[in-house]
């Protein structure tokens, strides 16, 4: 039986366990898995650890839009293709400095654009449940590392939009996205900076707890760091009577009703356990897809600028005058939906639209964390499912609009523009699919979720 | 001046000029039907009147400054180009 990630760091720090025995069999069990699932797009063979700190001699996984000094680095996009980084995020300096070593870079939708996993310039991962399944996205190598994973190890993973919740979703993992602000984005690959998180992706409550405190704290080289003490959220301690709001519009607009209908029971059980849970309206929900697609778009437009295949990534012939090597490098970089993102926010950024479009999104979103903020008046915490489906098959999601896969983040947005901190966390399963449910908290109260979810957990 | 509320060729070949991409005809085609798709759904925004609600951040977020020192680097900034010259980047040439 495989130990677990706080027997595995306890028995390396004590002595009893010695990660130059271990790590060869995680490594050849990383490489089994690749062929499988495709949840990497890196592994990385040269293991440098040590047997002090948190993570002593743990496995971890990075997804693959945050720098790793040495490792190539692209954001599972085709324009940032041979990147290898100078330096490290600061996340992964924290890790390292626990002690962990960098399993791999984890494949994801490019620069994060996709609910499914299916836009990567590198492979899609597969479902570990079903491989005919999406793994949801976009850190879906992650979640699927995550899932499958035979030894101790943590995922670290980023979401902007619902990243982190929908892979966790439909691979039966724990994804804890933190408050914006609460973890350093310095080193992360930008897609939209006023809505990007890194967070982890793991088995269980207490390993997602314990990644989260390791990589949380205040970053000087990140402007929008939150200065506040670092925690340790694995002592994470539940309200005394939670008090927990079902928003309506949310479990109306579930499209698979039997998802809803799961996470209505684990509601009523929680009810049962003398917790207080009541129906909250949230009309405003319903603006916070096209709000959020708005802002993404039109600050993802602009982040991708930067890429002209000549100081790092992709690289042309120097042919032509420099508007035409630049377009000639961008077209054949750039995926298909990531194309349609620039397109979109370069048009929503143009003179005489930008008031009607990204203004009005950015109003949109105060709007709602006004909503947010009067239910959190009188809650603990609120439920929704994580997904309203169960995860798709690849060839359902082939057939799906643009429209009809943004669709599909109308859990996860409002919760992710408004800088929320969420945790999803699996309840069941339907068909043998797995469930999530979504936890989300006021701004930086990640301690009073984790304790719920951890009571949740052991209610199963 | 020129309209660009119709979503037609003209329109996408003149974003994509701003944005430097070139798209074969298949492209345009879907990028005009998908673009006209997703700004329709997203016209249920006009609904909301909020010319008073503020267009912030999404946390209380405030200025850092610091001193303008010059810091000194370690690592080779030209080491992931292979267009390089000397100390330089090399481009194609702007003129």
């Amino acid at each position: 039986m495989a130990a677990t990630v706080r027997e595995y760091v306890e028995g390396v720090r004590g002595g009893s366990i010695d990660p130059r025995e271990e790590i060869p069999r995680f490594l050849e069990s990383a490489r089994e898995l690749q062929k499988r699932l495709n949840p990497f797009i890196t592994i990385n063979e040269s293991v440098e650890f040590k047997t002090e700190g948190a993570l002593a001699g743990l496995p971890i996984s990075v997804k693959d839009n945050i720098c790793t000094k040495g490792i190539m680095t692209t954001a599972g996009s085709r324009i940032l293709e041979g990147y290898v980084p100078p330096f490290d995020a600061t996340v992964v300096s924290k890790i390292k400095g626990e002690g962990a070593f960098i399993l791999g870079k984890t494949a994801q939708d490019e620069f994060g654009f996709g609910t499914f996993s299916t836009n990567c310039a590198y492979g899609i991962p597969k479902n570990p449940i079903d491989t005919g399944r999406s793994t949801g996205g976009s850190s879906g190598g992650a979640a699927a590392l995550a899932a499958a994973a035979d030894f101790p190890h943590i995922a670290i993973a980023q979401s902007t939009g619902g990243s982190i919740t929908a892979p966790a979703a439909f691979t039966g993992t724990v994804g804890i996205t933190p408050t914006y602000g609460r973890v350093s984005r310095y080193g992360l690959i930008d897609y939209a900076n006023s809505m990007d998180k890194i967070g982890v992706i793991a088995k269980n409550v207490y390993d997602a707890a314990l990644g989260l405190s390791v990589i949380s704290g205040y970053d000087p080289m990140d402007s929008t760091s939150a200065n506040l003490n670092t925690t340790d959220f694995t002592k994470s301690a539940s309200p005394d009577k939670p008090r927990i709001a079902l928003p309506k519009q949310y479990f109306l607009s579930t499209t698979d009703r039997r998802v809803a209908e799961l996470v209505i029971r684990t509601a009523e059980r929680l009810e049962s356990e003398g917790m207080t849970v009541e129906q909250v309206d949230m009309p405003f929900t319903r603006y916070s897809i096209p709000a959020y697609y708005m802002i993404a778009i039109t600050e993802a437009s602009t982040n991708l600028a930067k890429f002209c295949g000549l100081r790092y990534g992709m690289q042309g012939e120097l042919k032509g005058n420099f508007d035409e090597y630049f377009s000639k490098v961008r077209s054949e970089g750039f995926g298909t939906e990531a194309k349609r993102r620039i397109i979109l926010g370069t048009y929503a950024r143009m003179s005489g639209f930008r008031e009607a479009y990204y203004i009005k999104a950015m109003r949109v979103r105060a709007r709602i964390i006004r909503e947010f903020k009067s239910v959190f008046q009188n809650f603990d915490a609120i439920i929704t499912p994580s997904m309203p489906i169960l995860a798709p098959r690849f060839s359902d999601i082939a057939e799906m609009s643009p429209i009809e896969t943004y669709n599909m983040d109308m859990m996860t947005t409002a919760p992710n523009m408004c800088g929320l901190p969420t945790i999803s966390m699996p309840v069941g399963r339907i068909d043998g699919l797995p469930v999530g449910m979504q936890l989300i908290g006021d701004h930086f109260a990640e301690e009073r979720l984790i304790g719920l979810s951890q009571i949740i957990e052991g209610l199963q | 001046m020129q309209d660009y509320s119709k979503i037609d060729r003209k329109l996408i070949d003149h974003v994509c000029q701003i944005a430097r991409l070139e798209l074969d005809d298949s492209e345009r085609e879907s990028y005009i039907r998908e673009l006209g798709e997703v700004l329709a759904a997203f016209k249920v925004m006009d609904e909301l009147q909020l010319e008073d609600e503020p267009a912030f951040h999404p946390i209380k977020v405030e200025n850092v400054w610091r001193e303008d020192e010059a810091r000194a680097t370690e690592w080779d900034p030209l080491g992931n180009s292979r267009h390089k010259e000397g100390r330089f980047f090399k481009g194609p040439k702007i003129v």
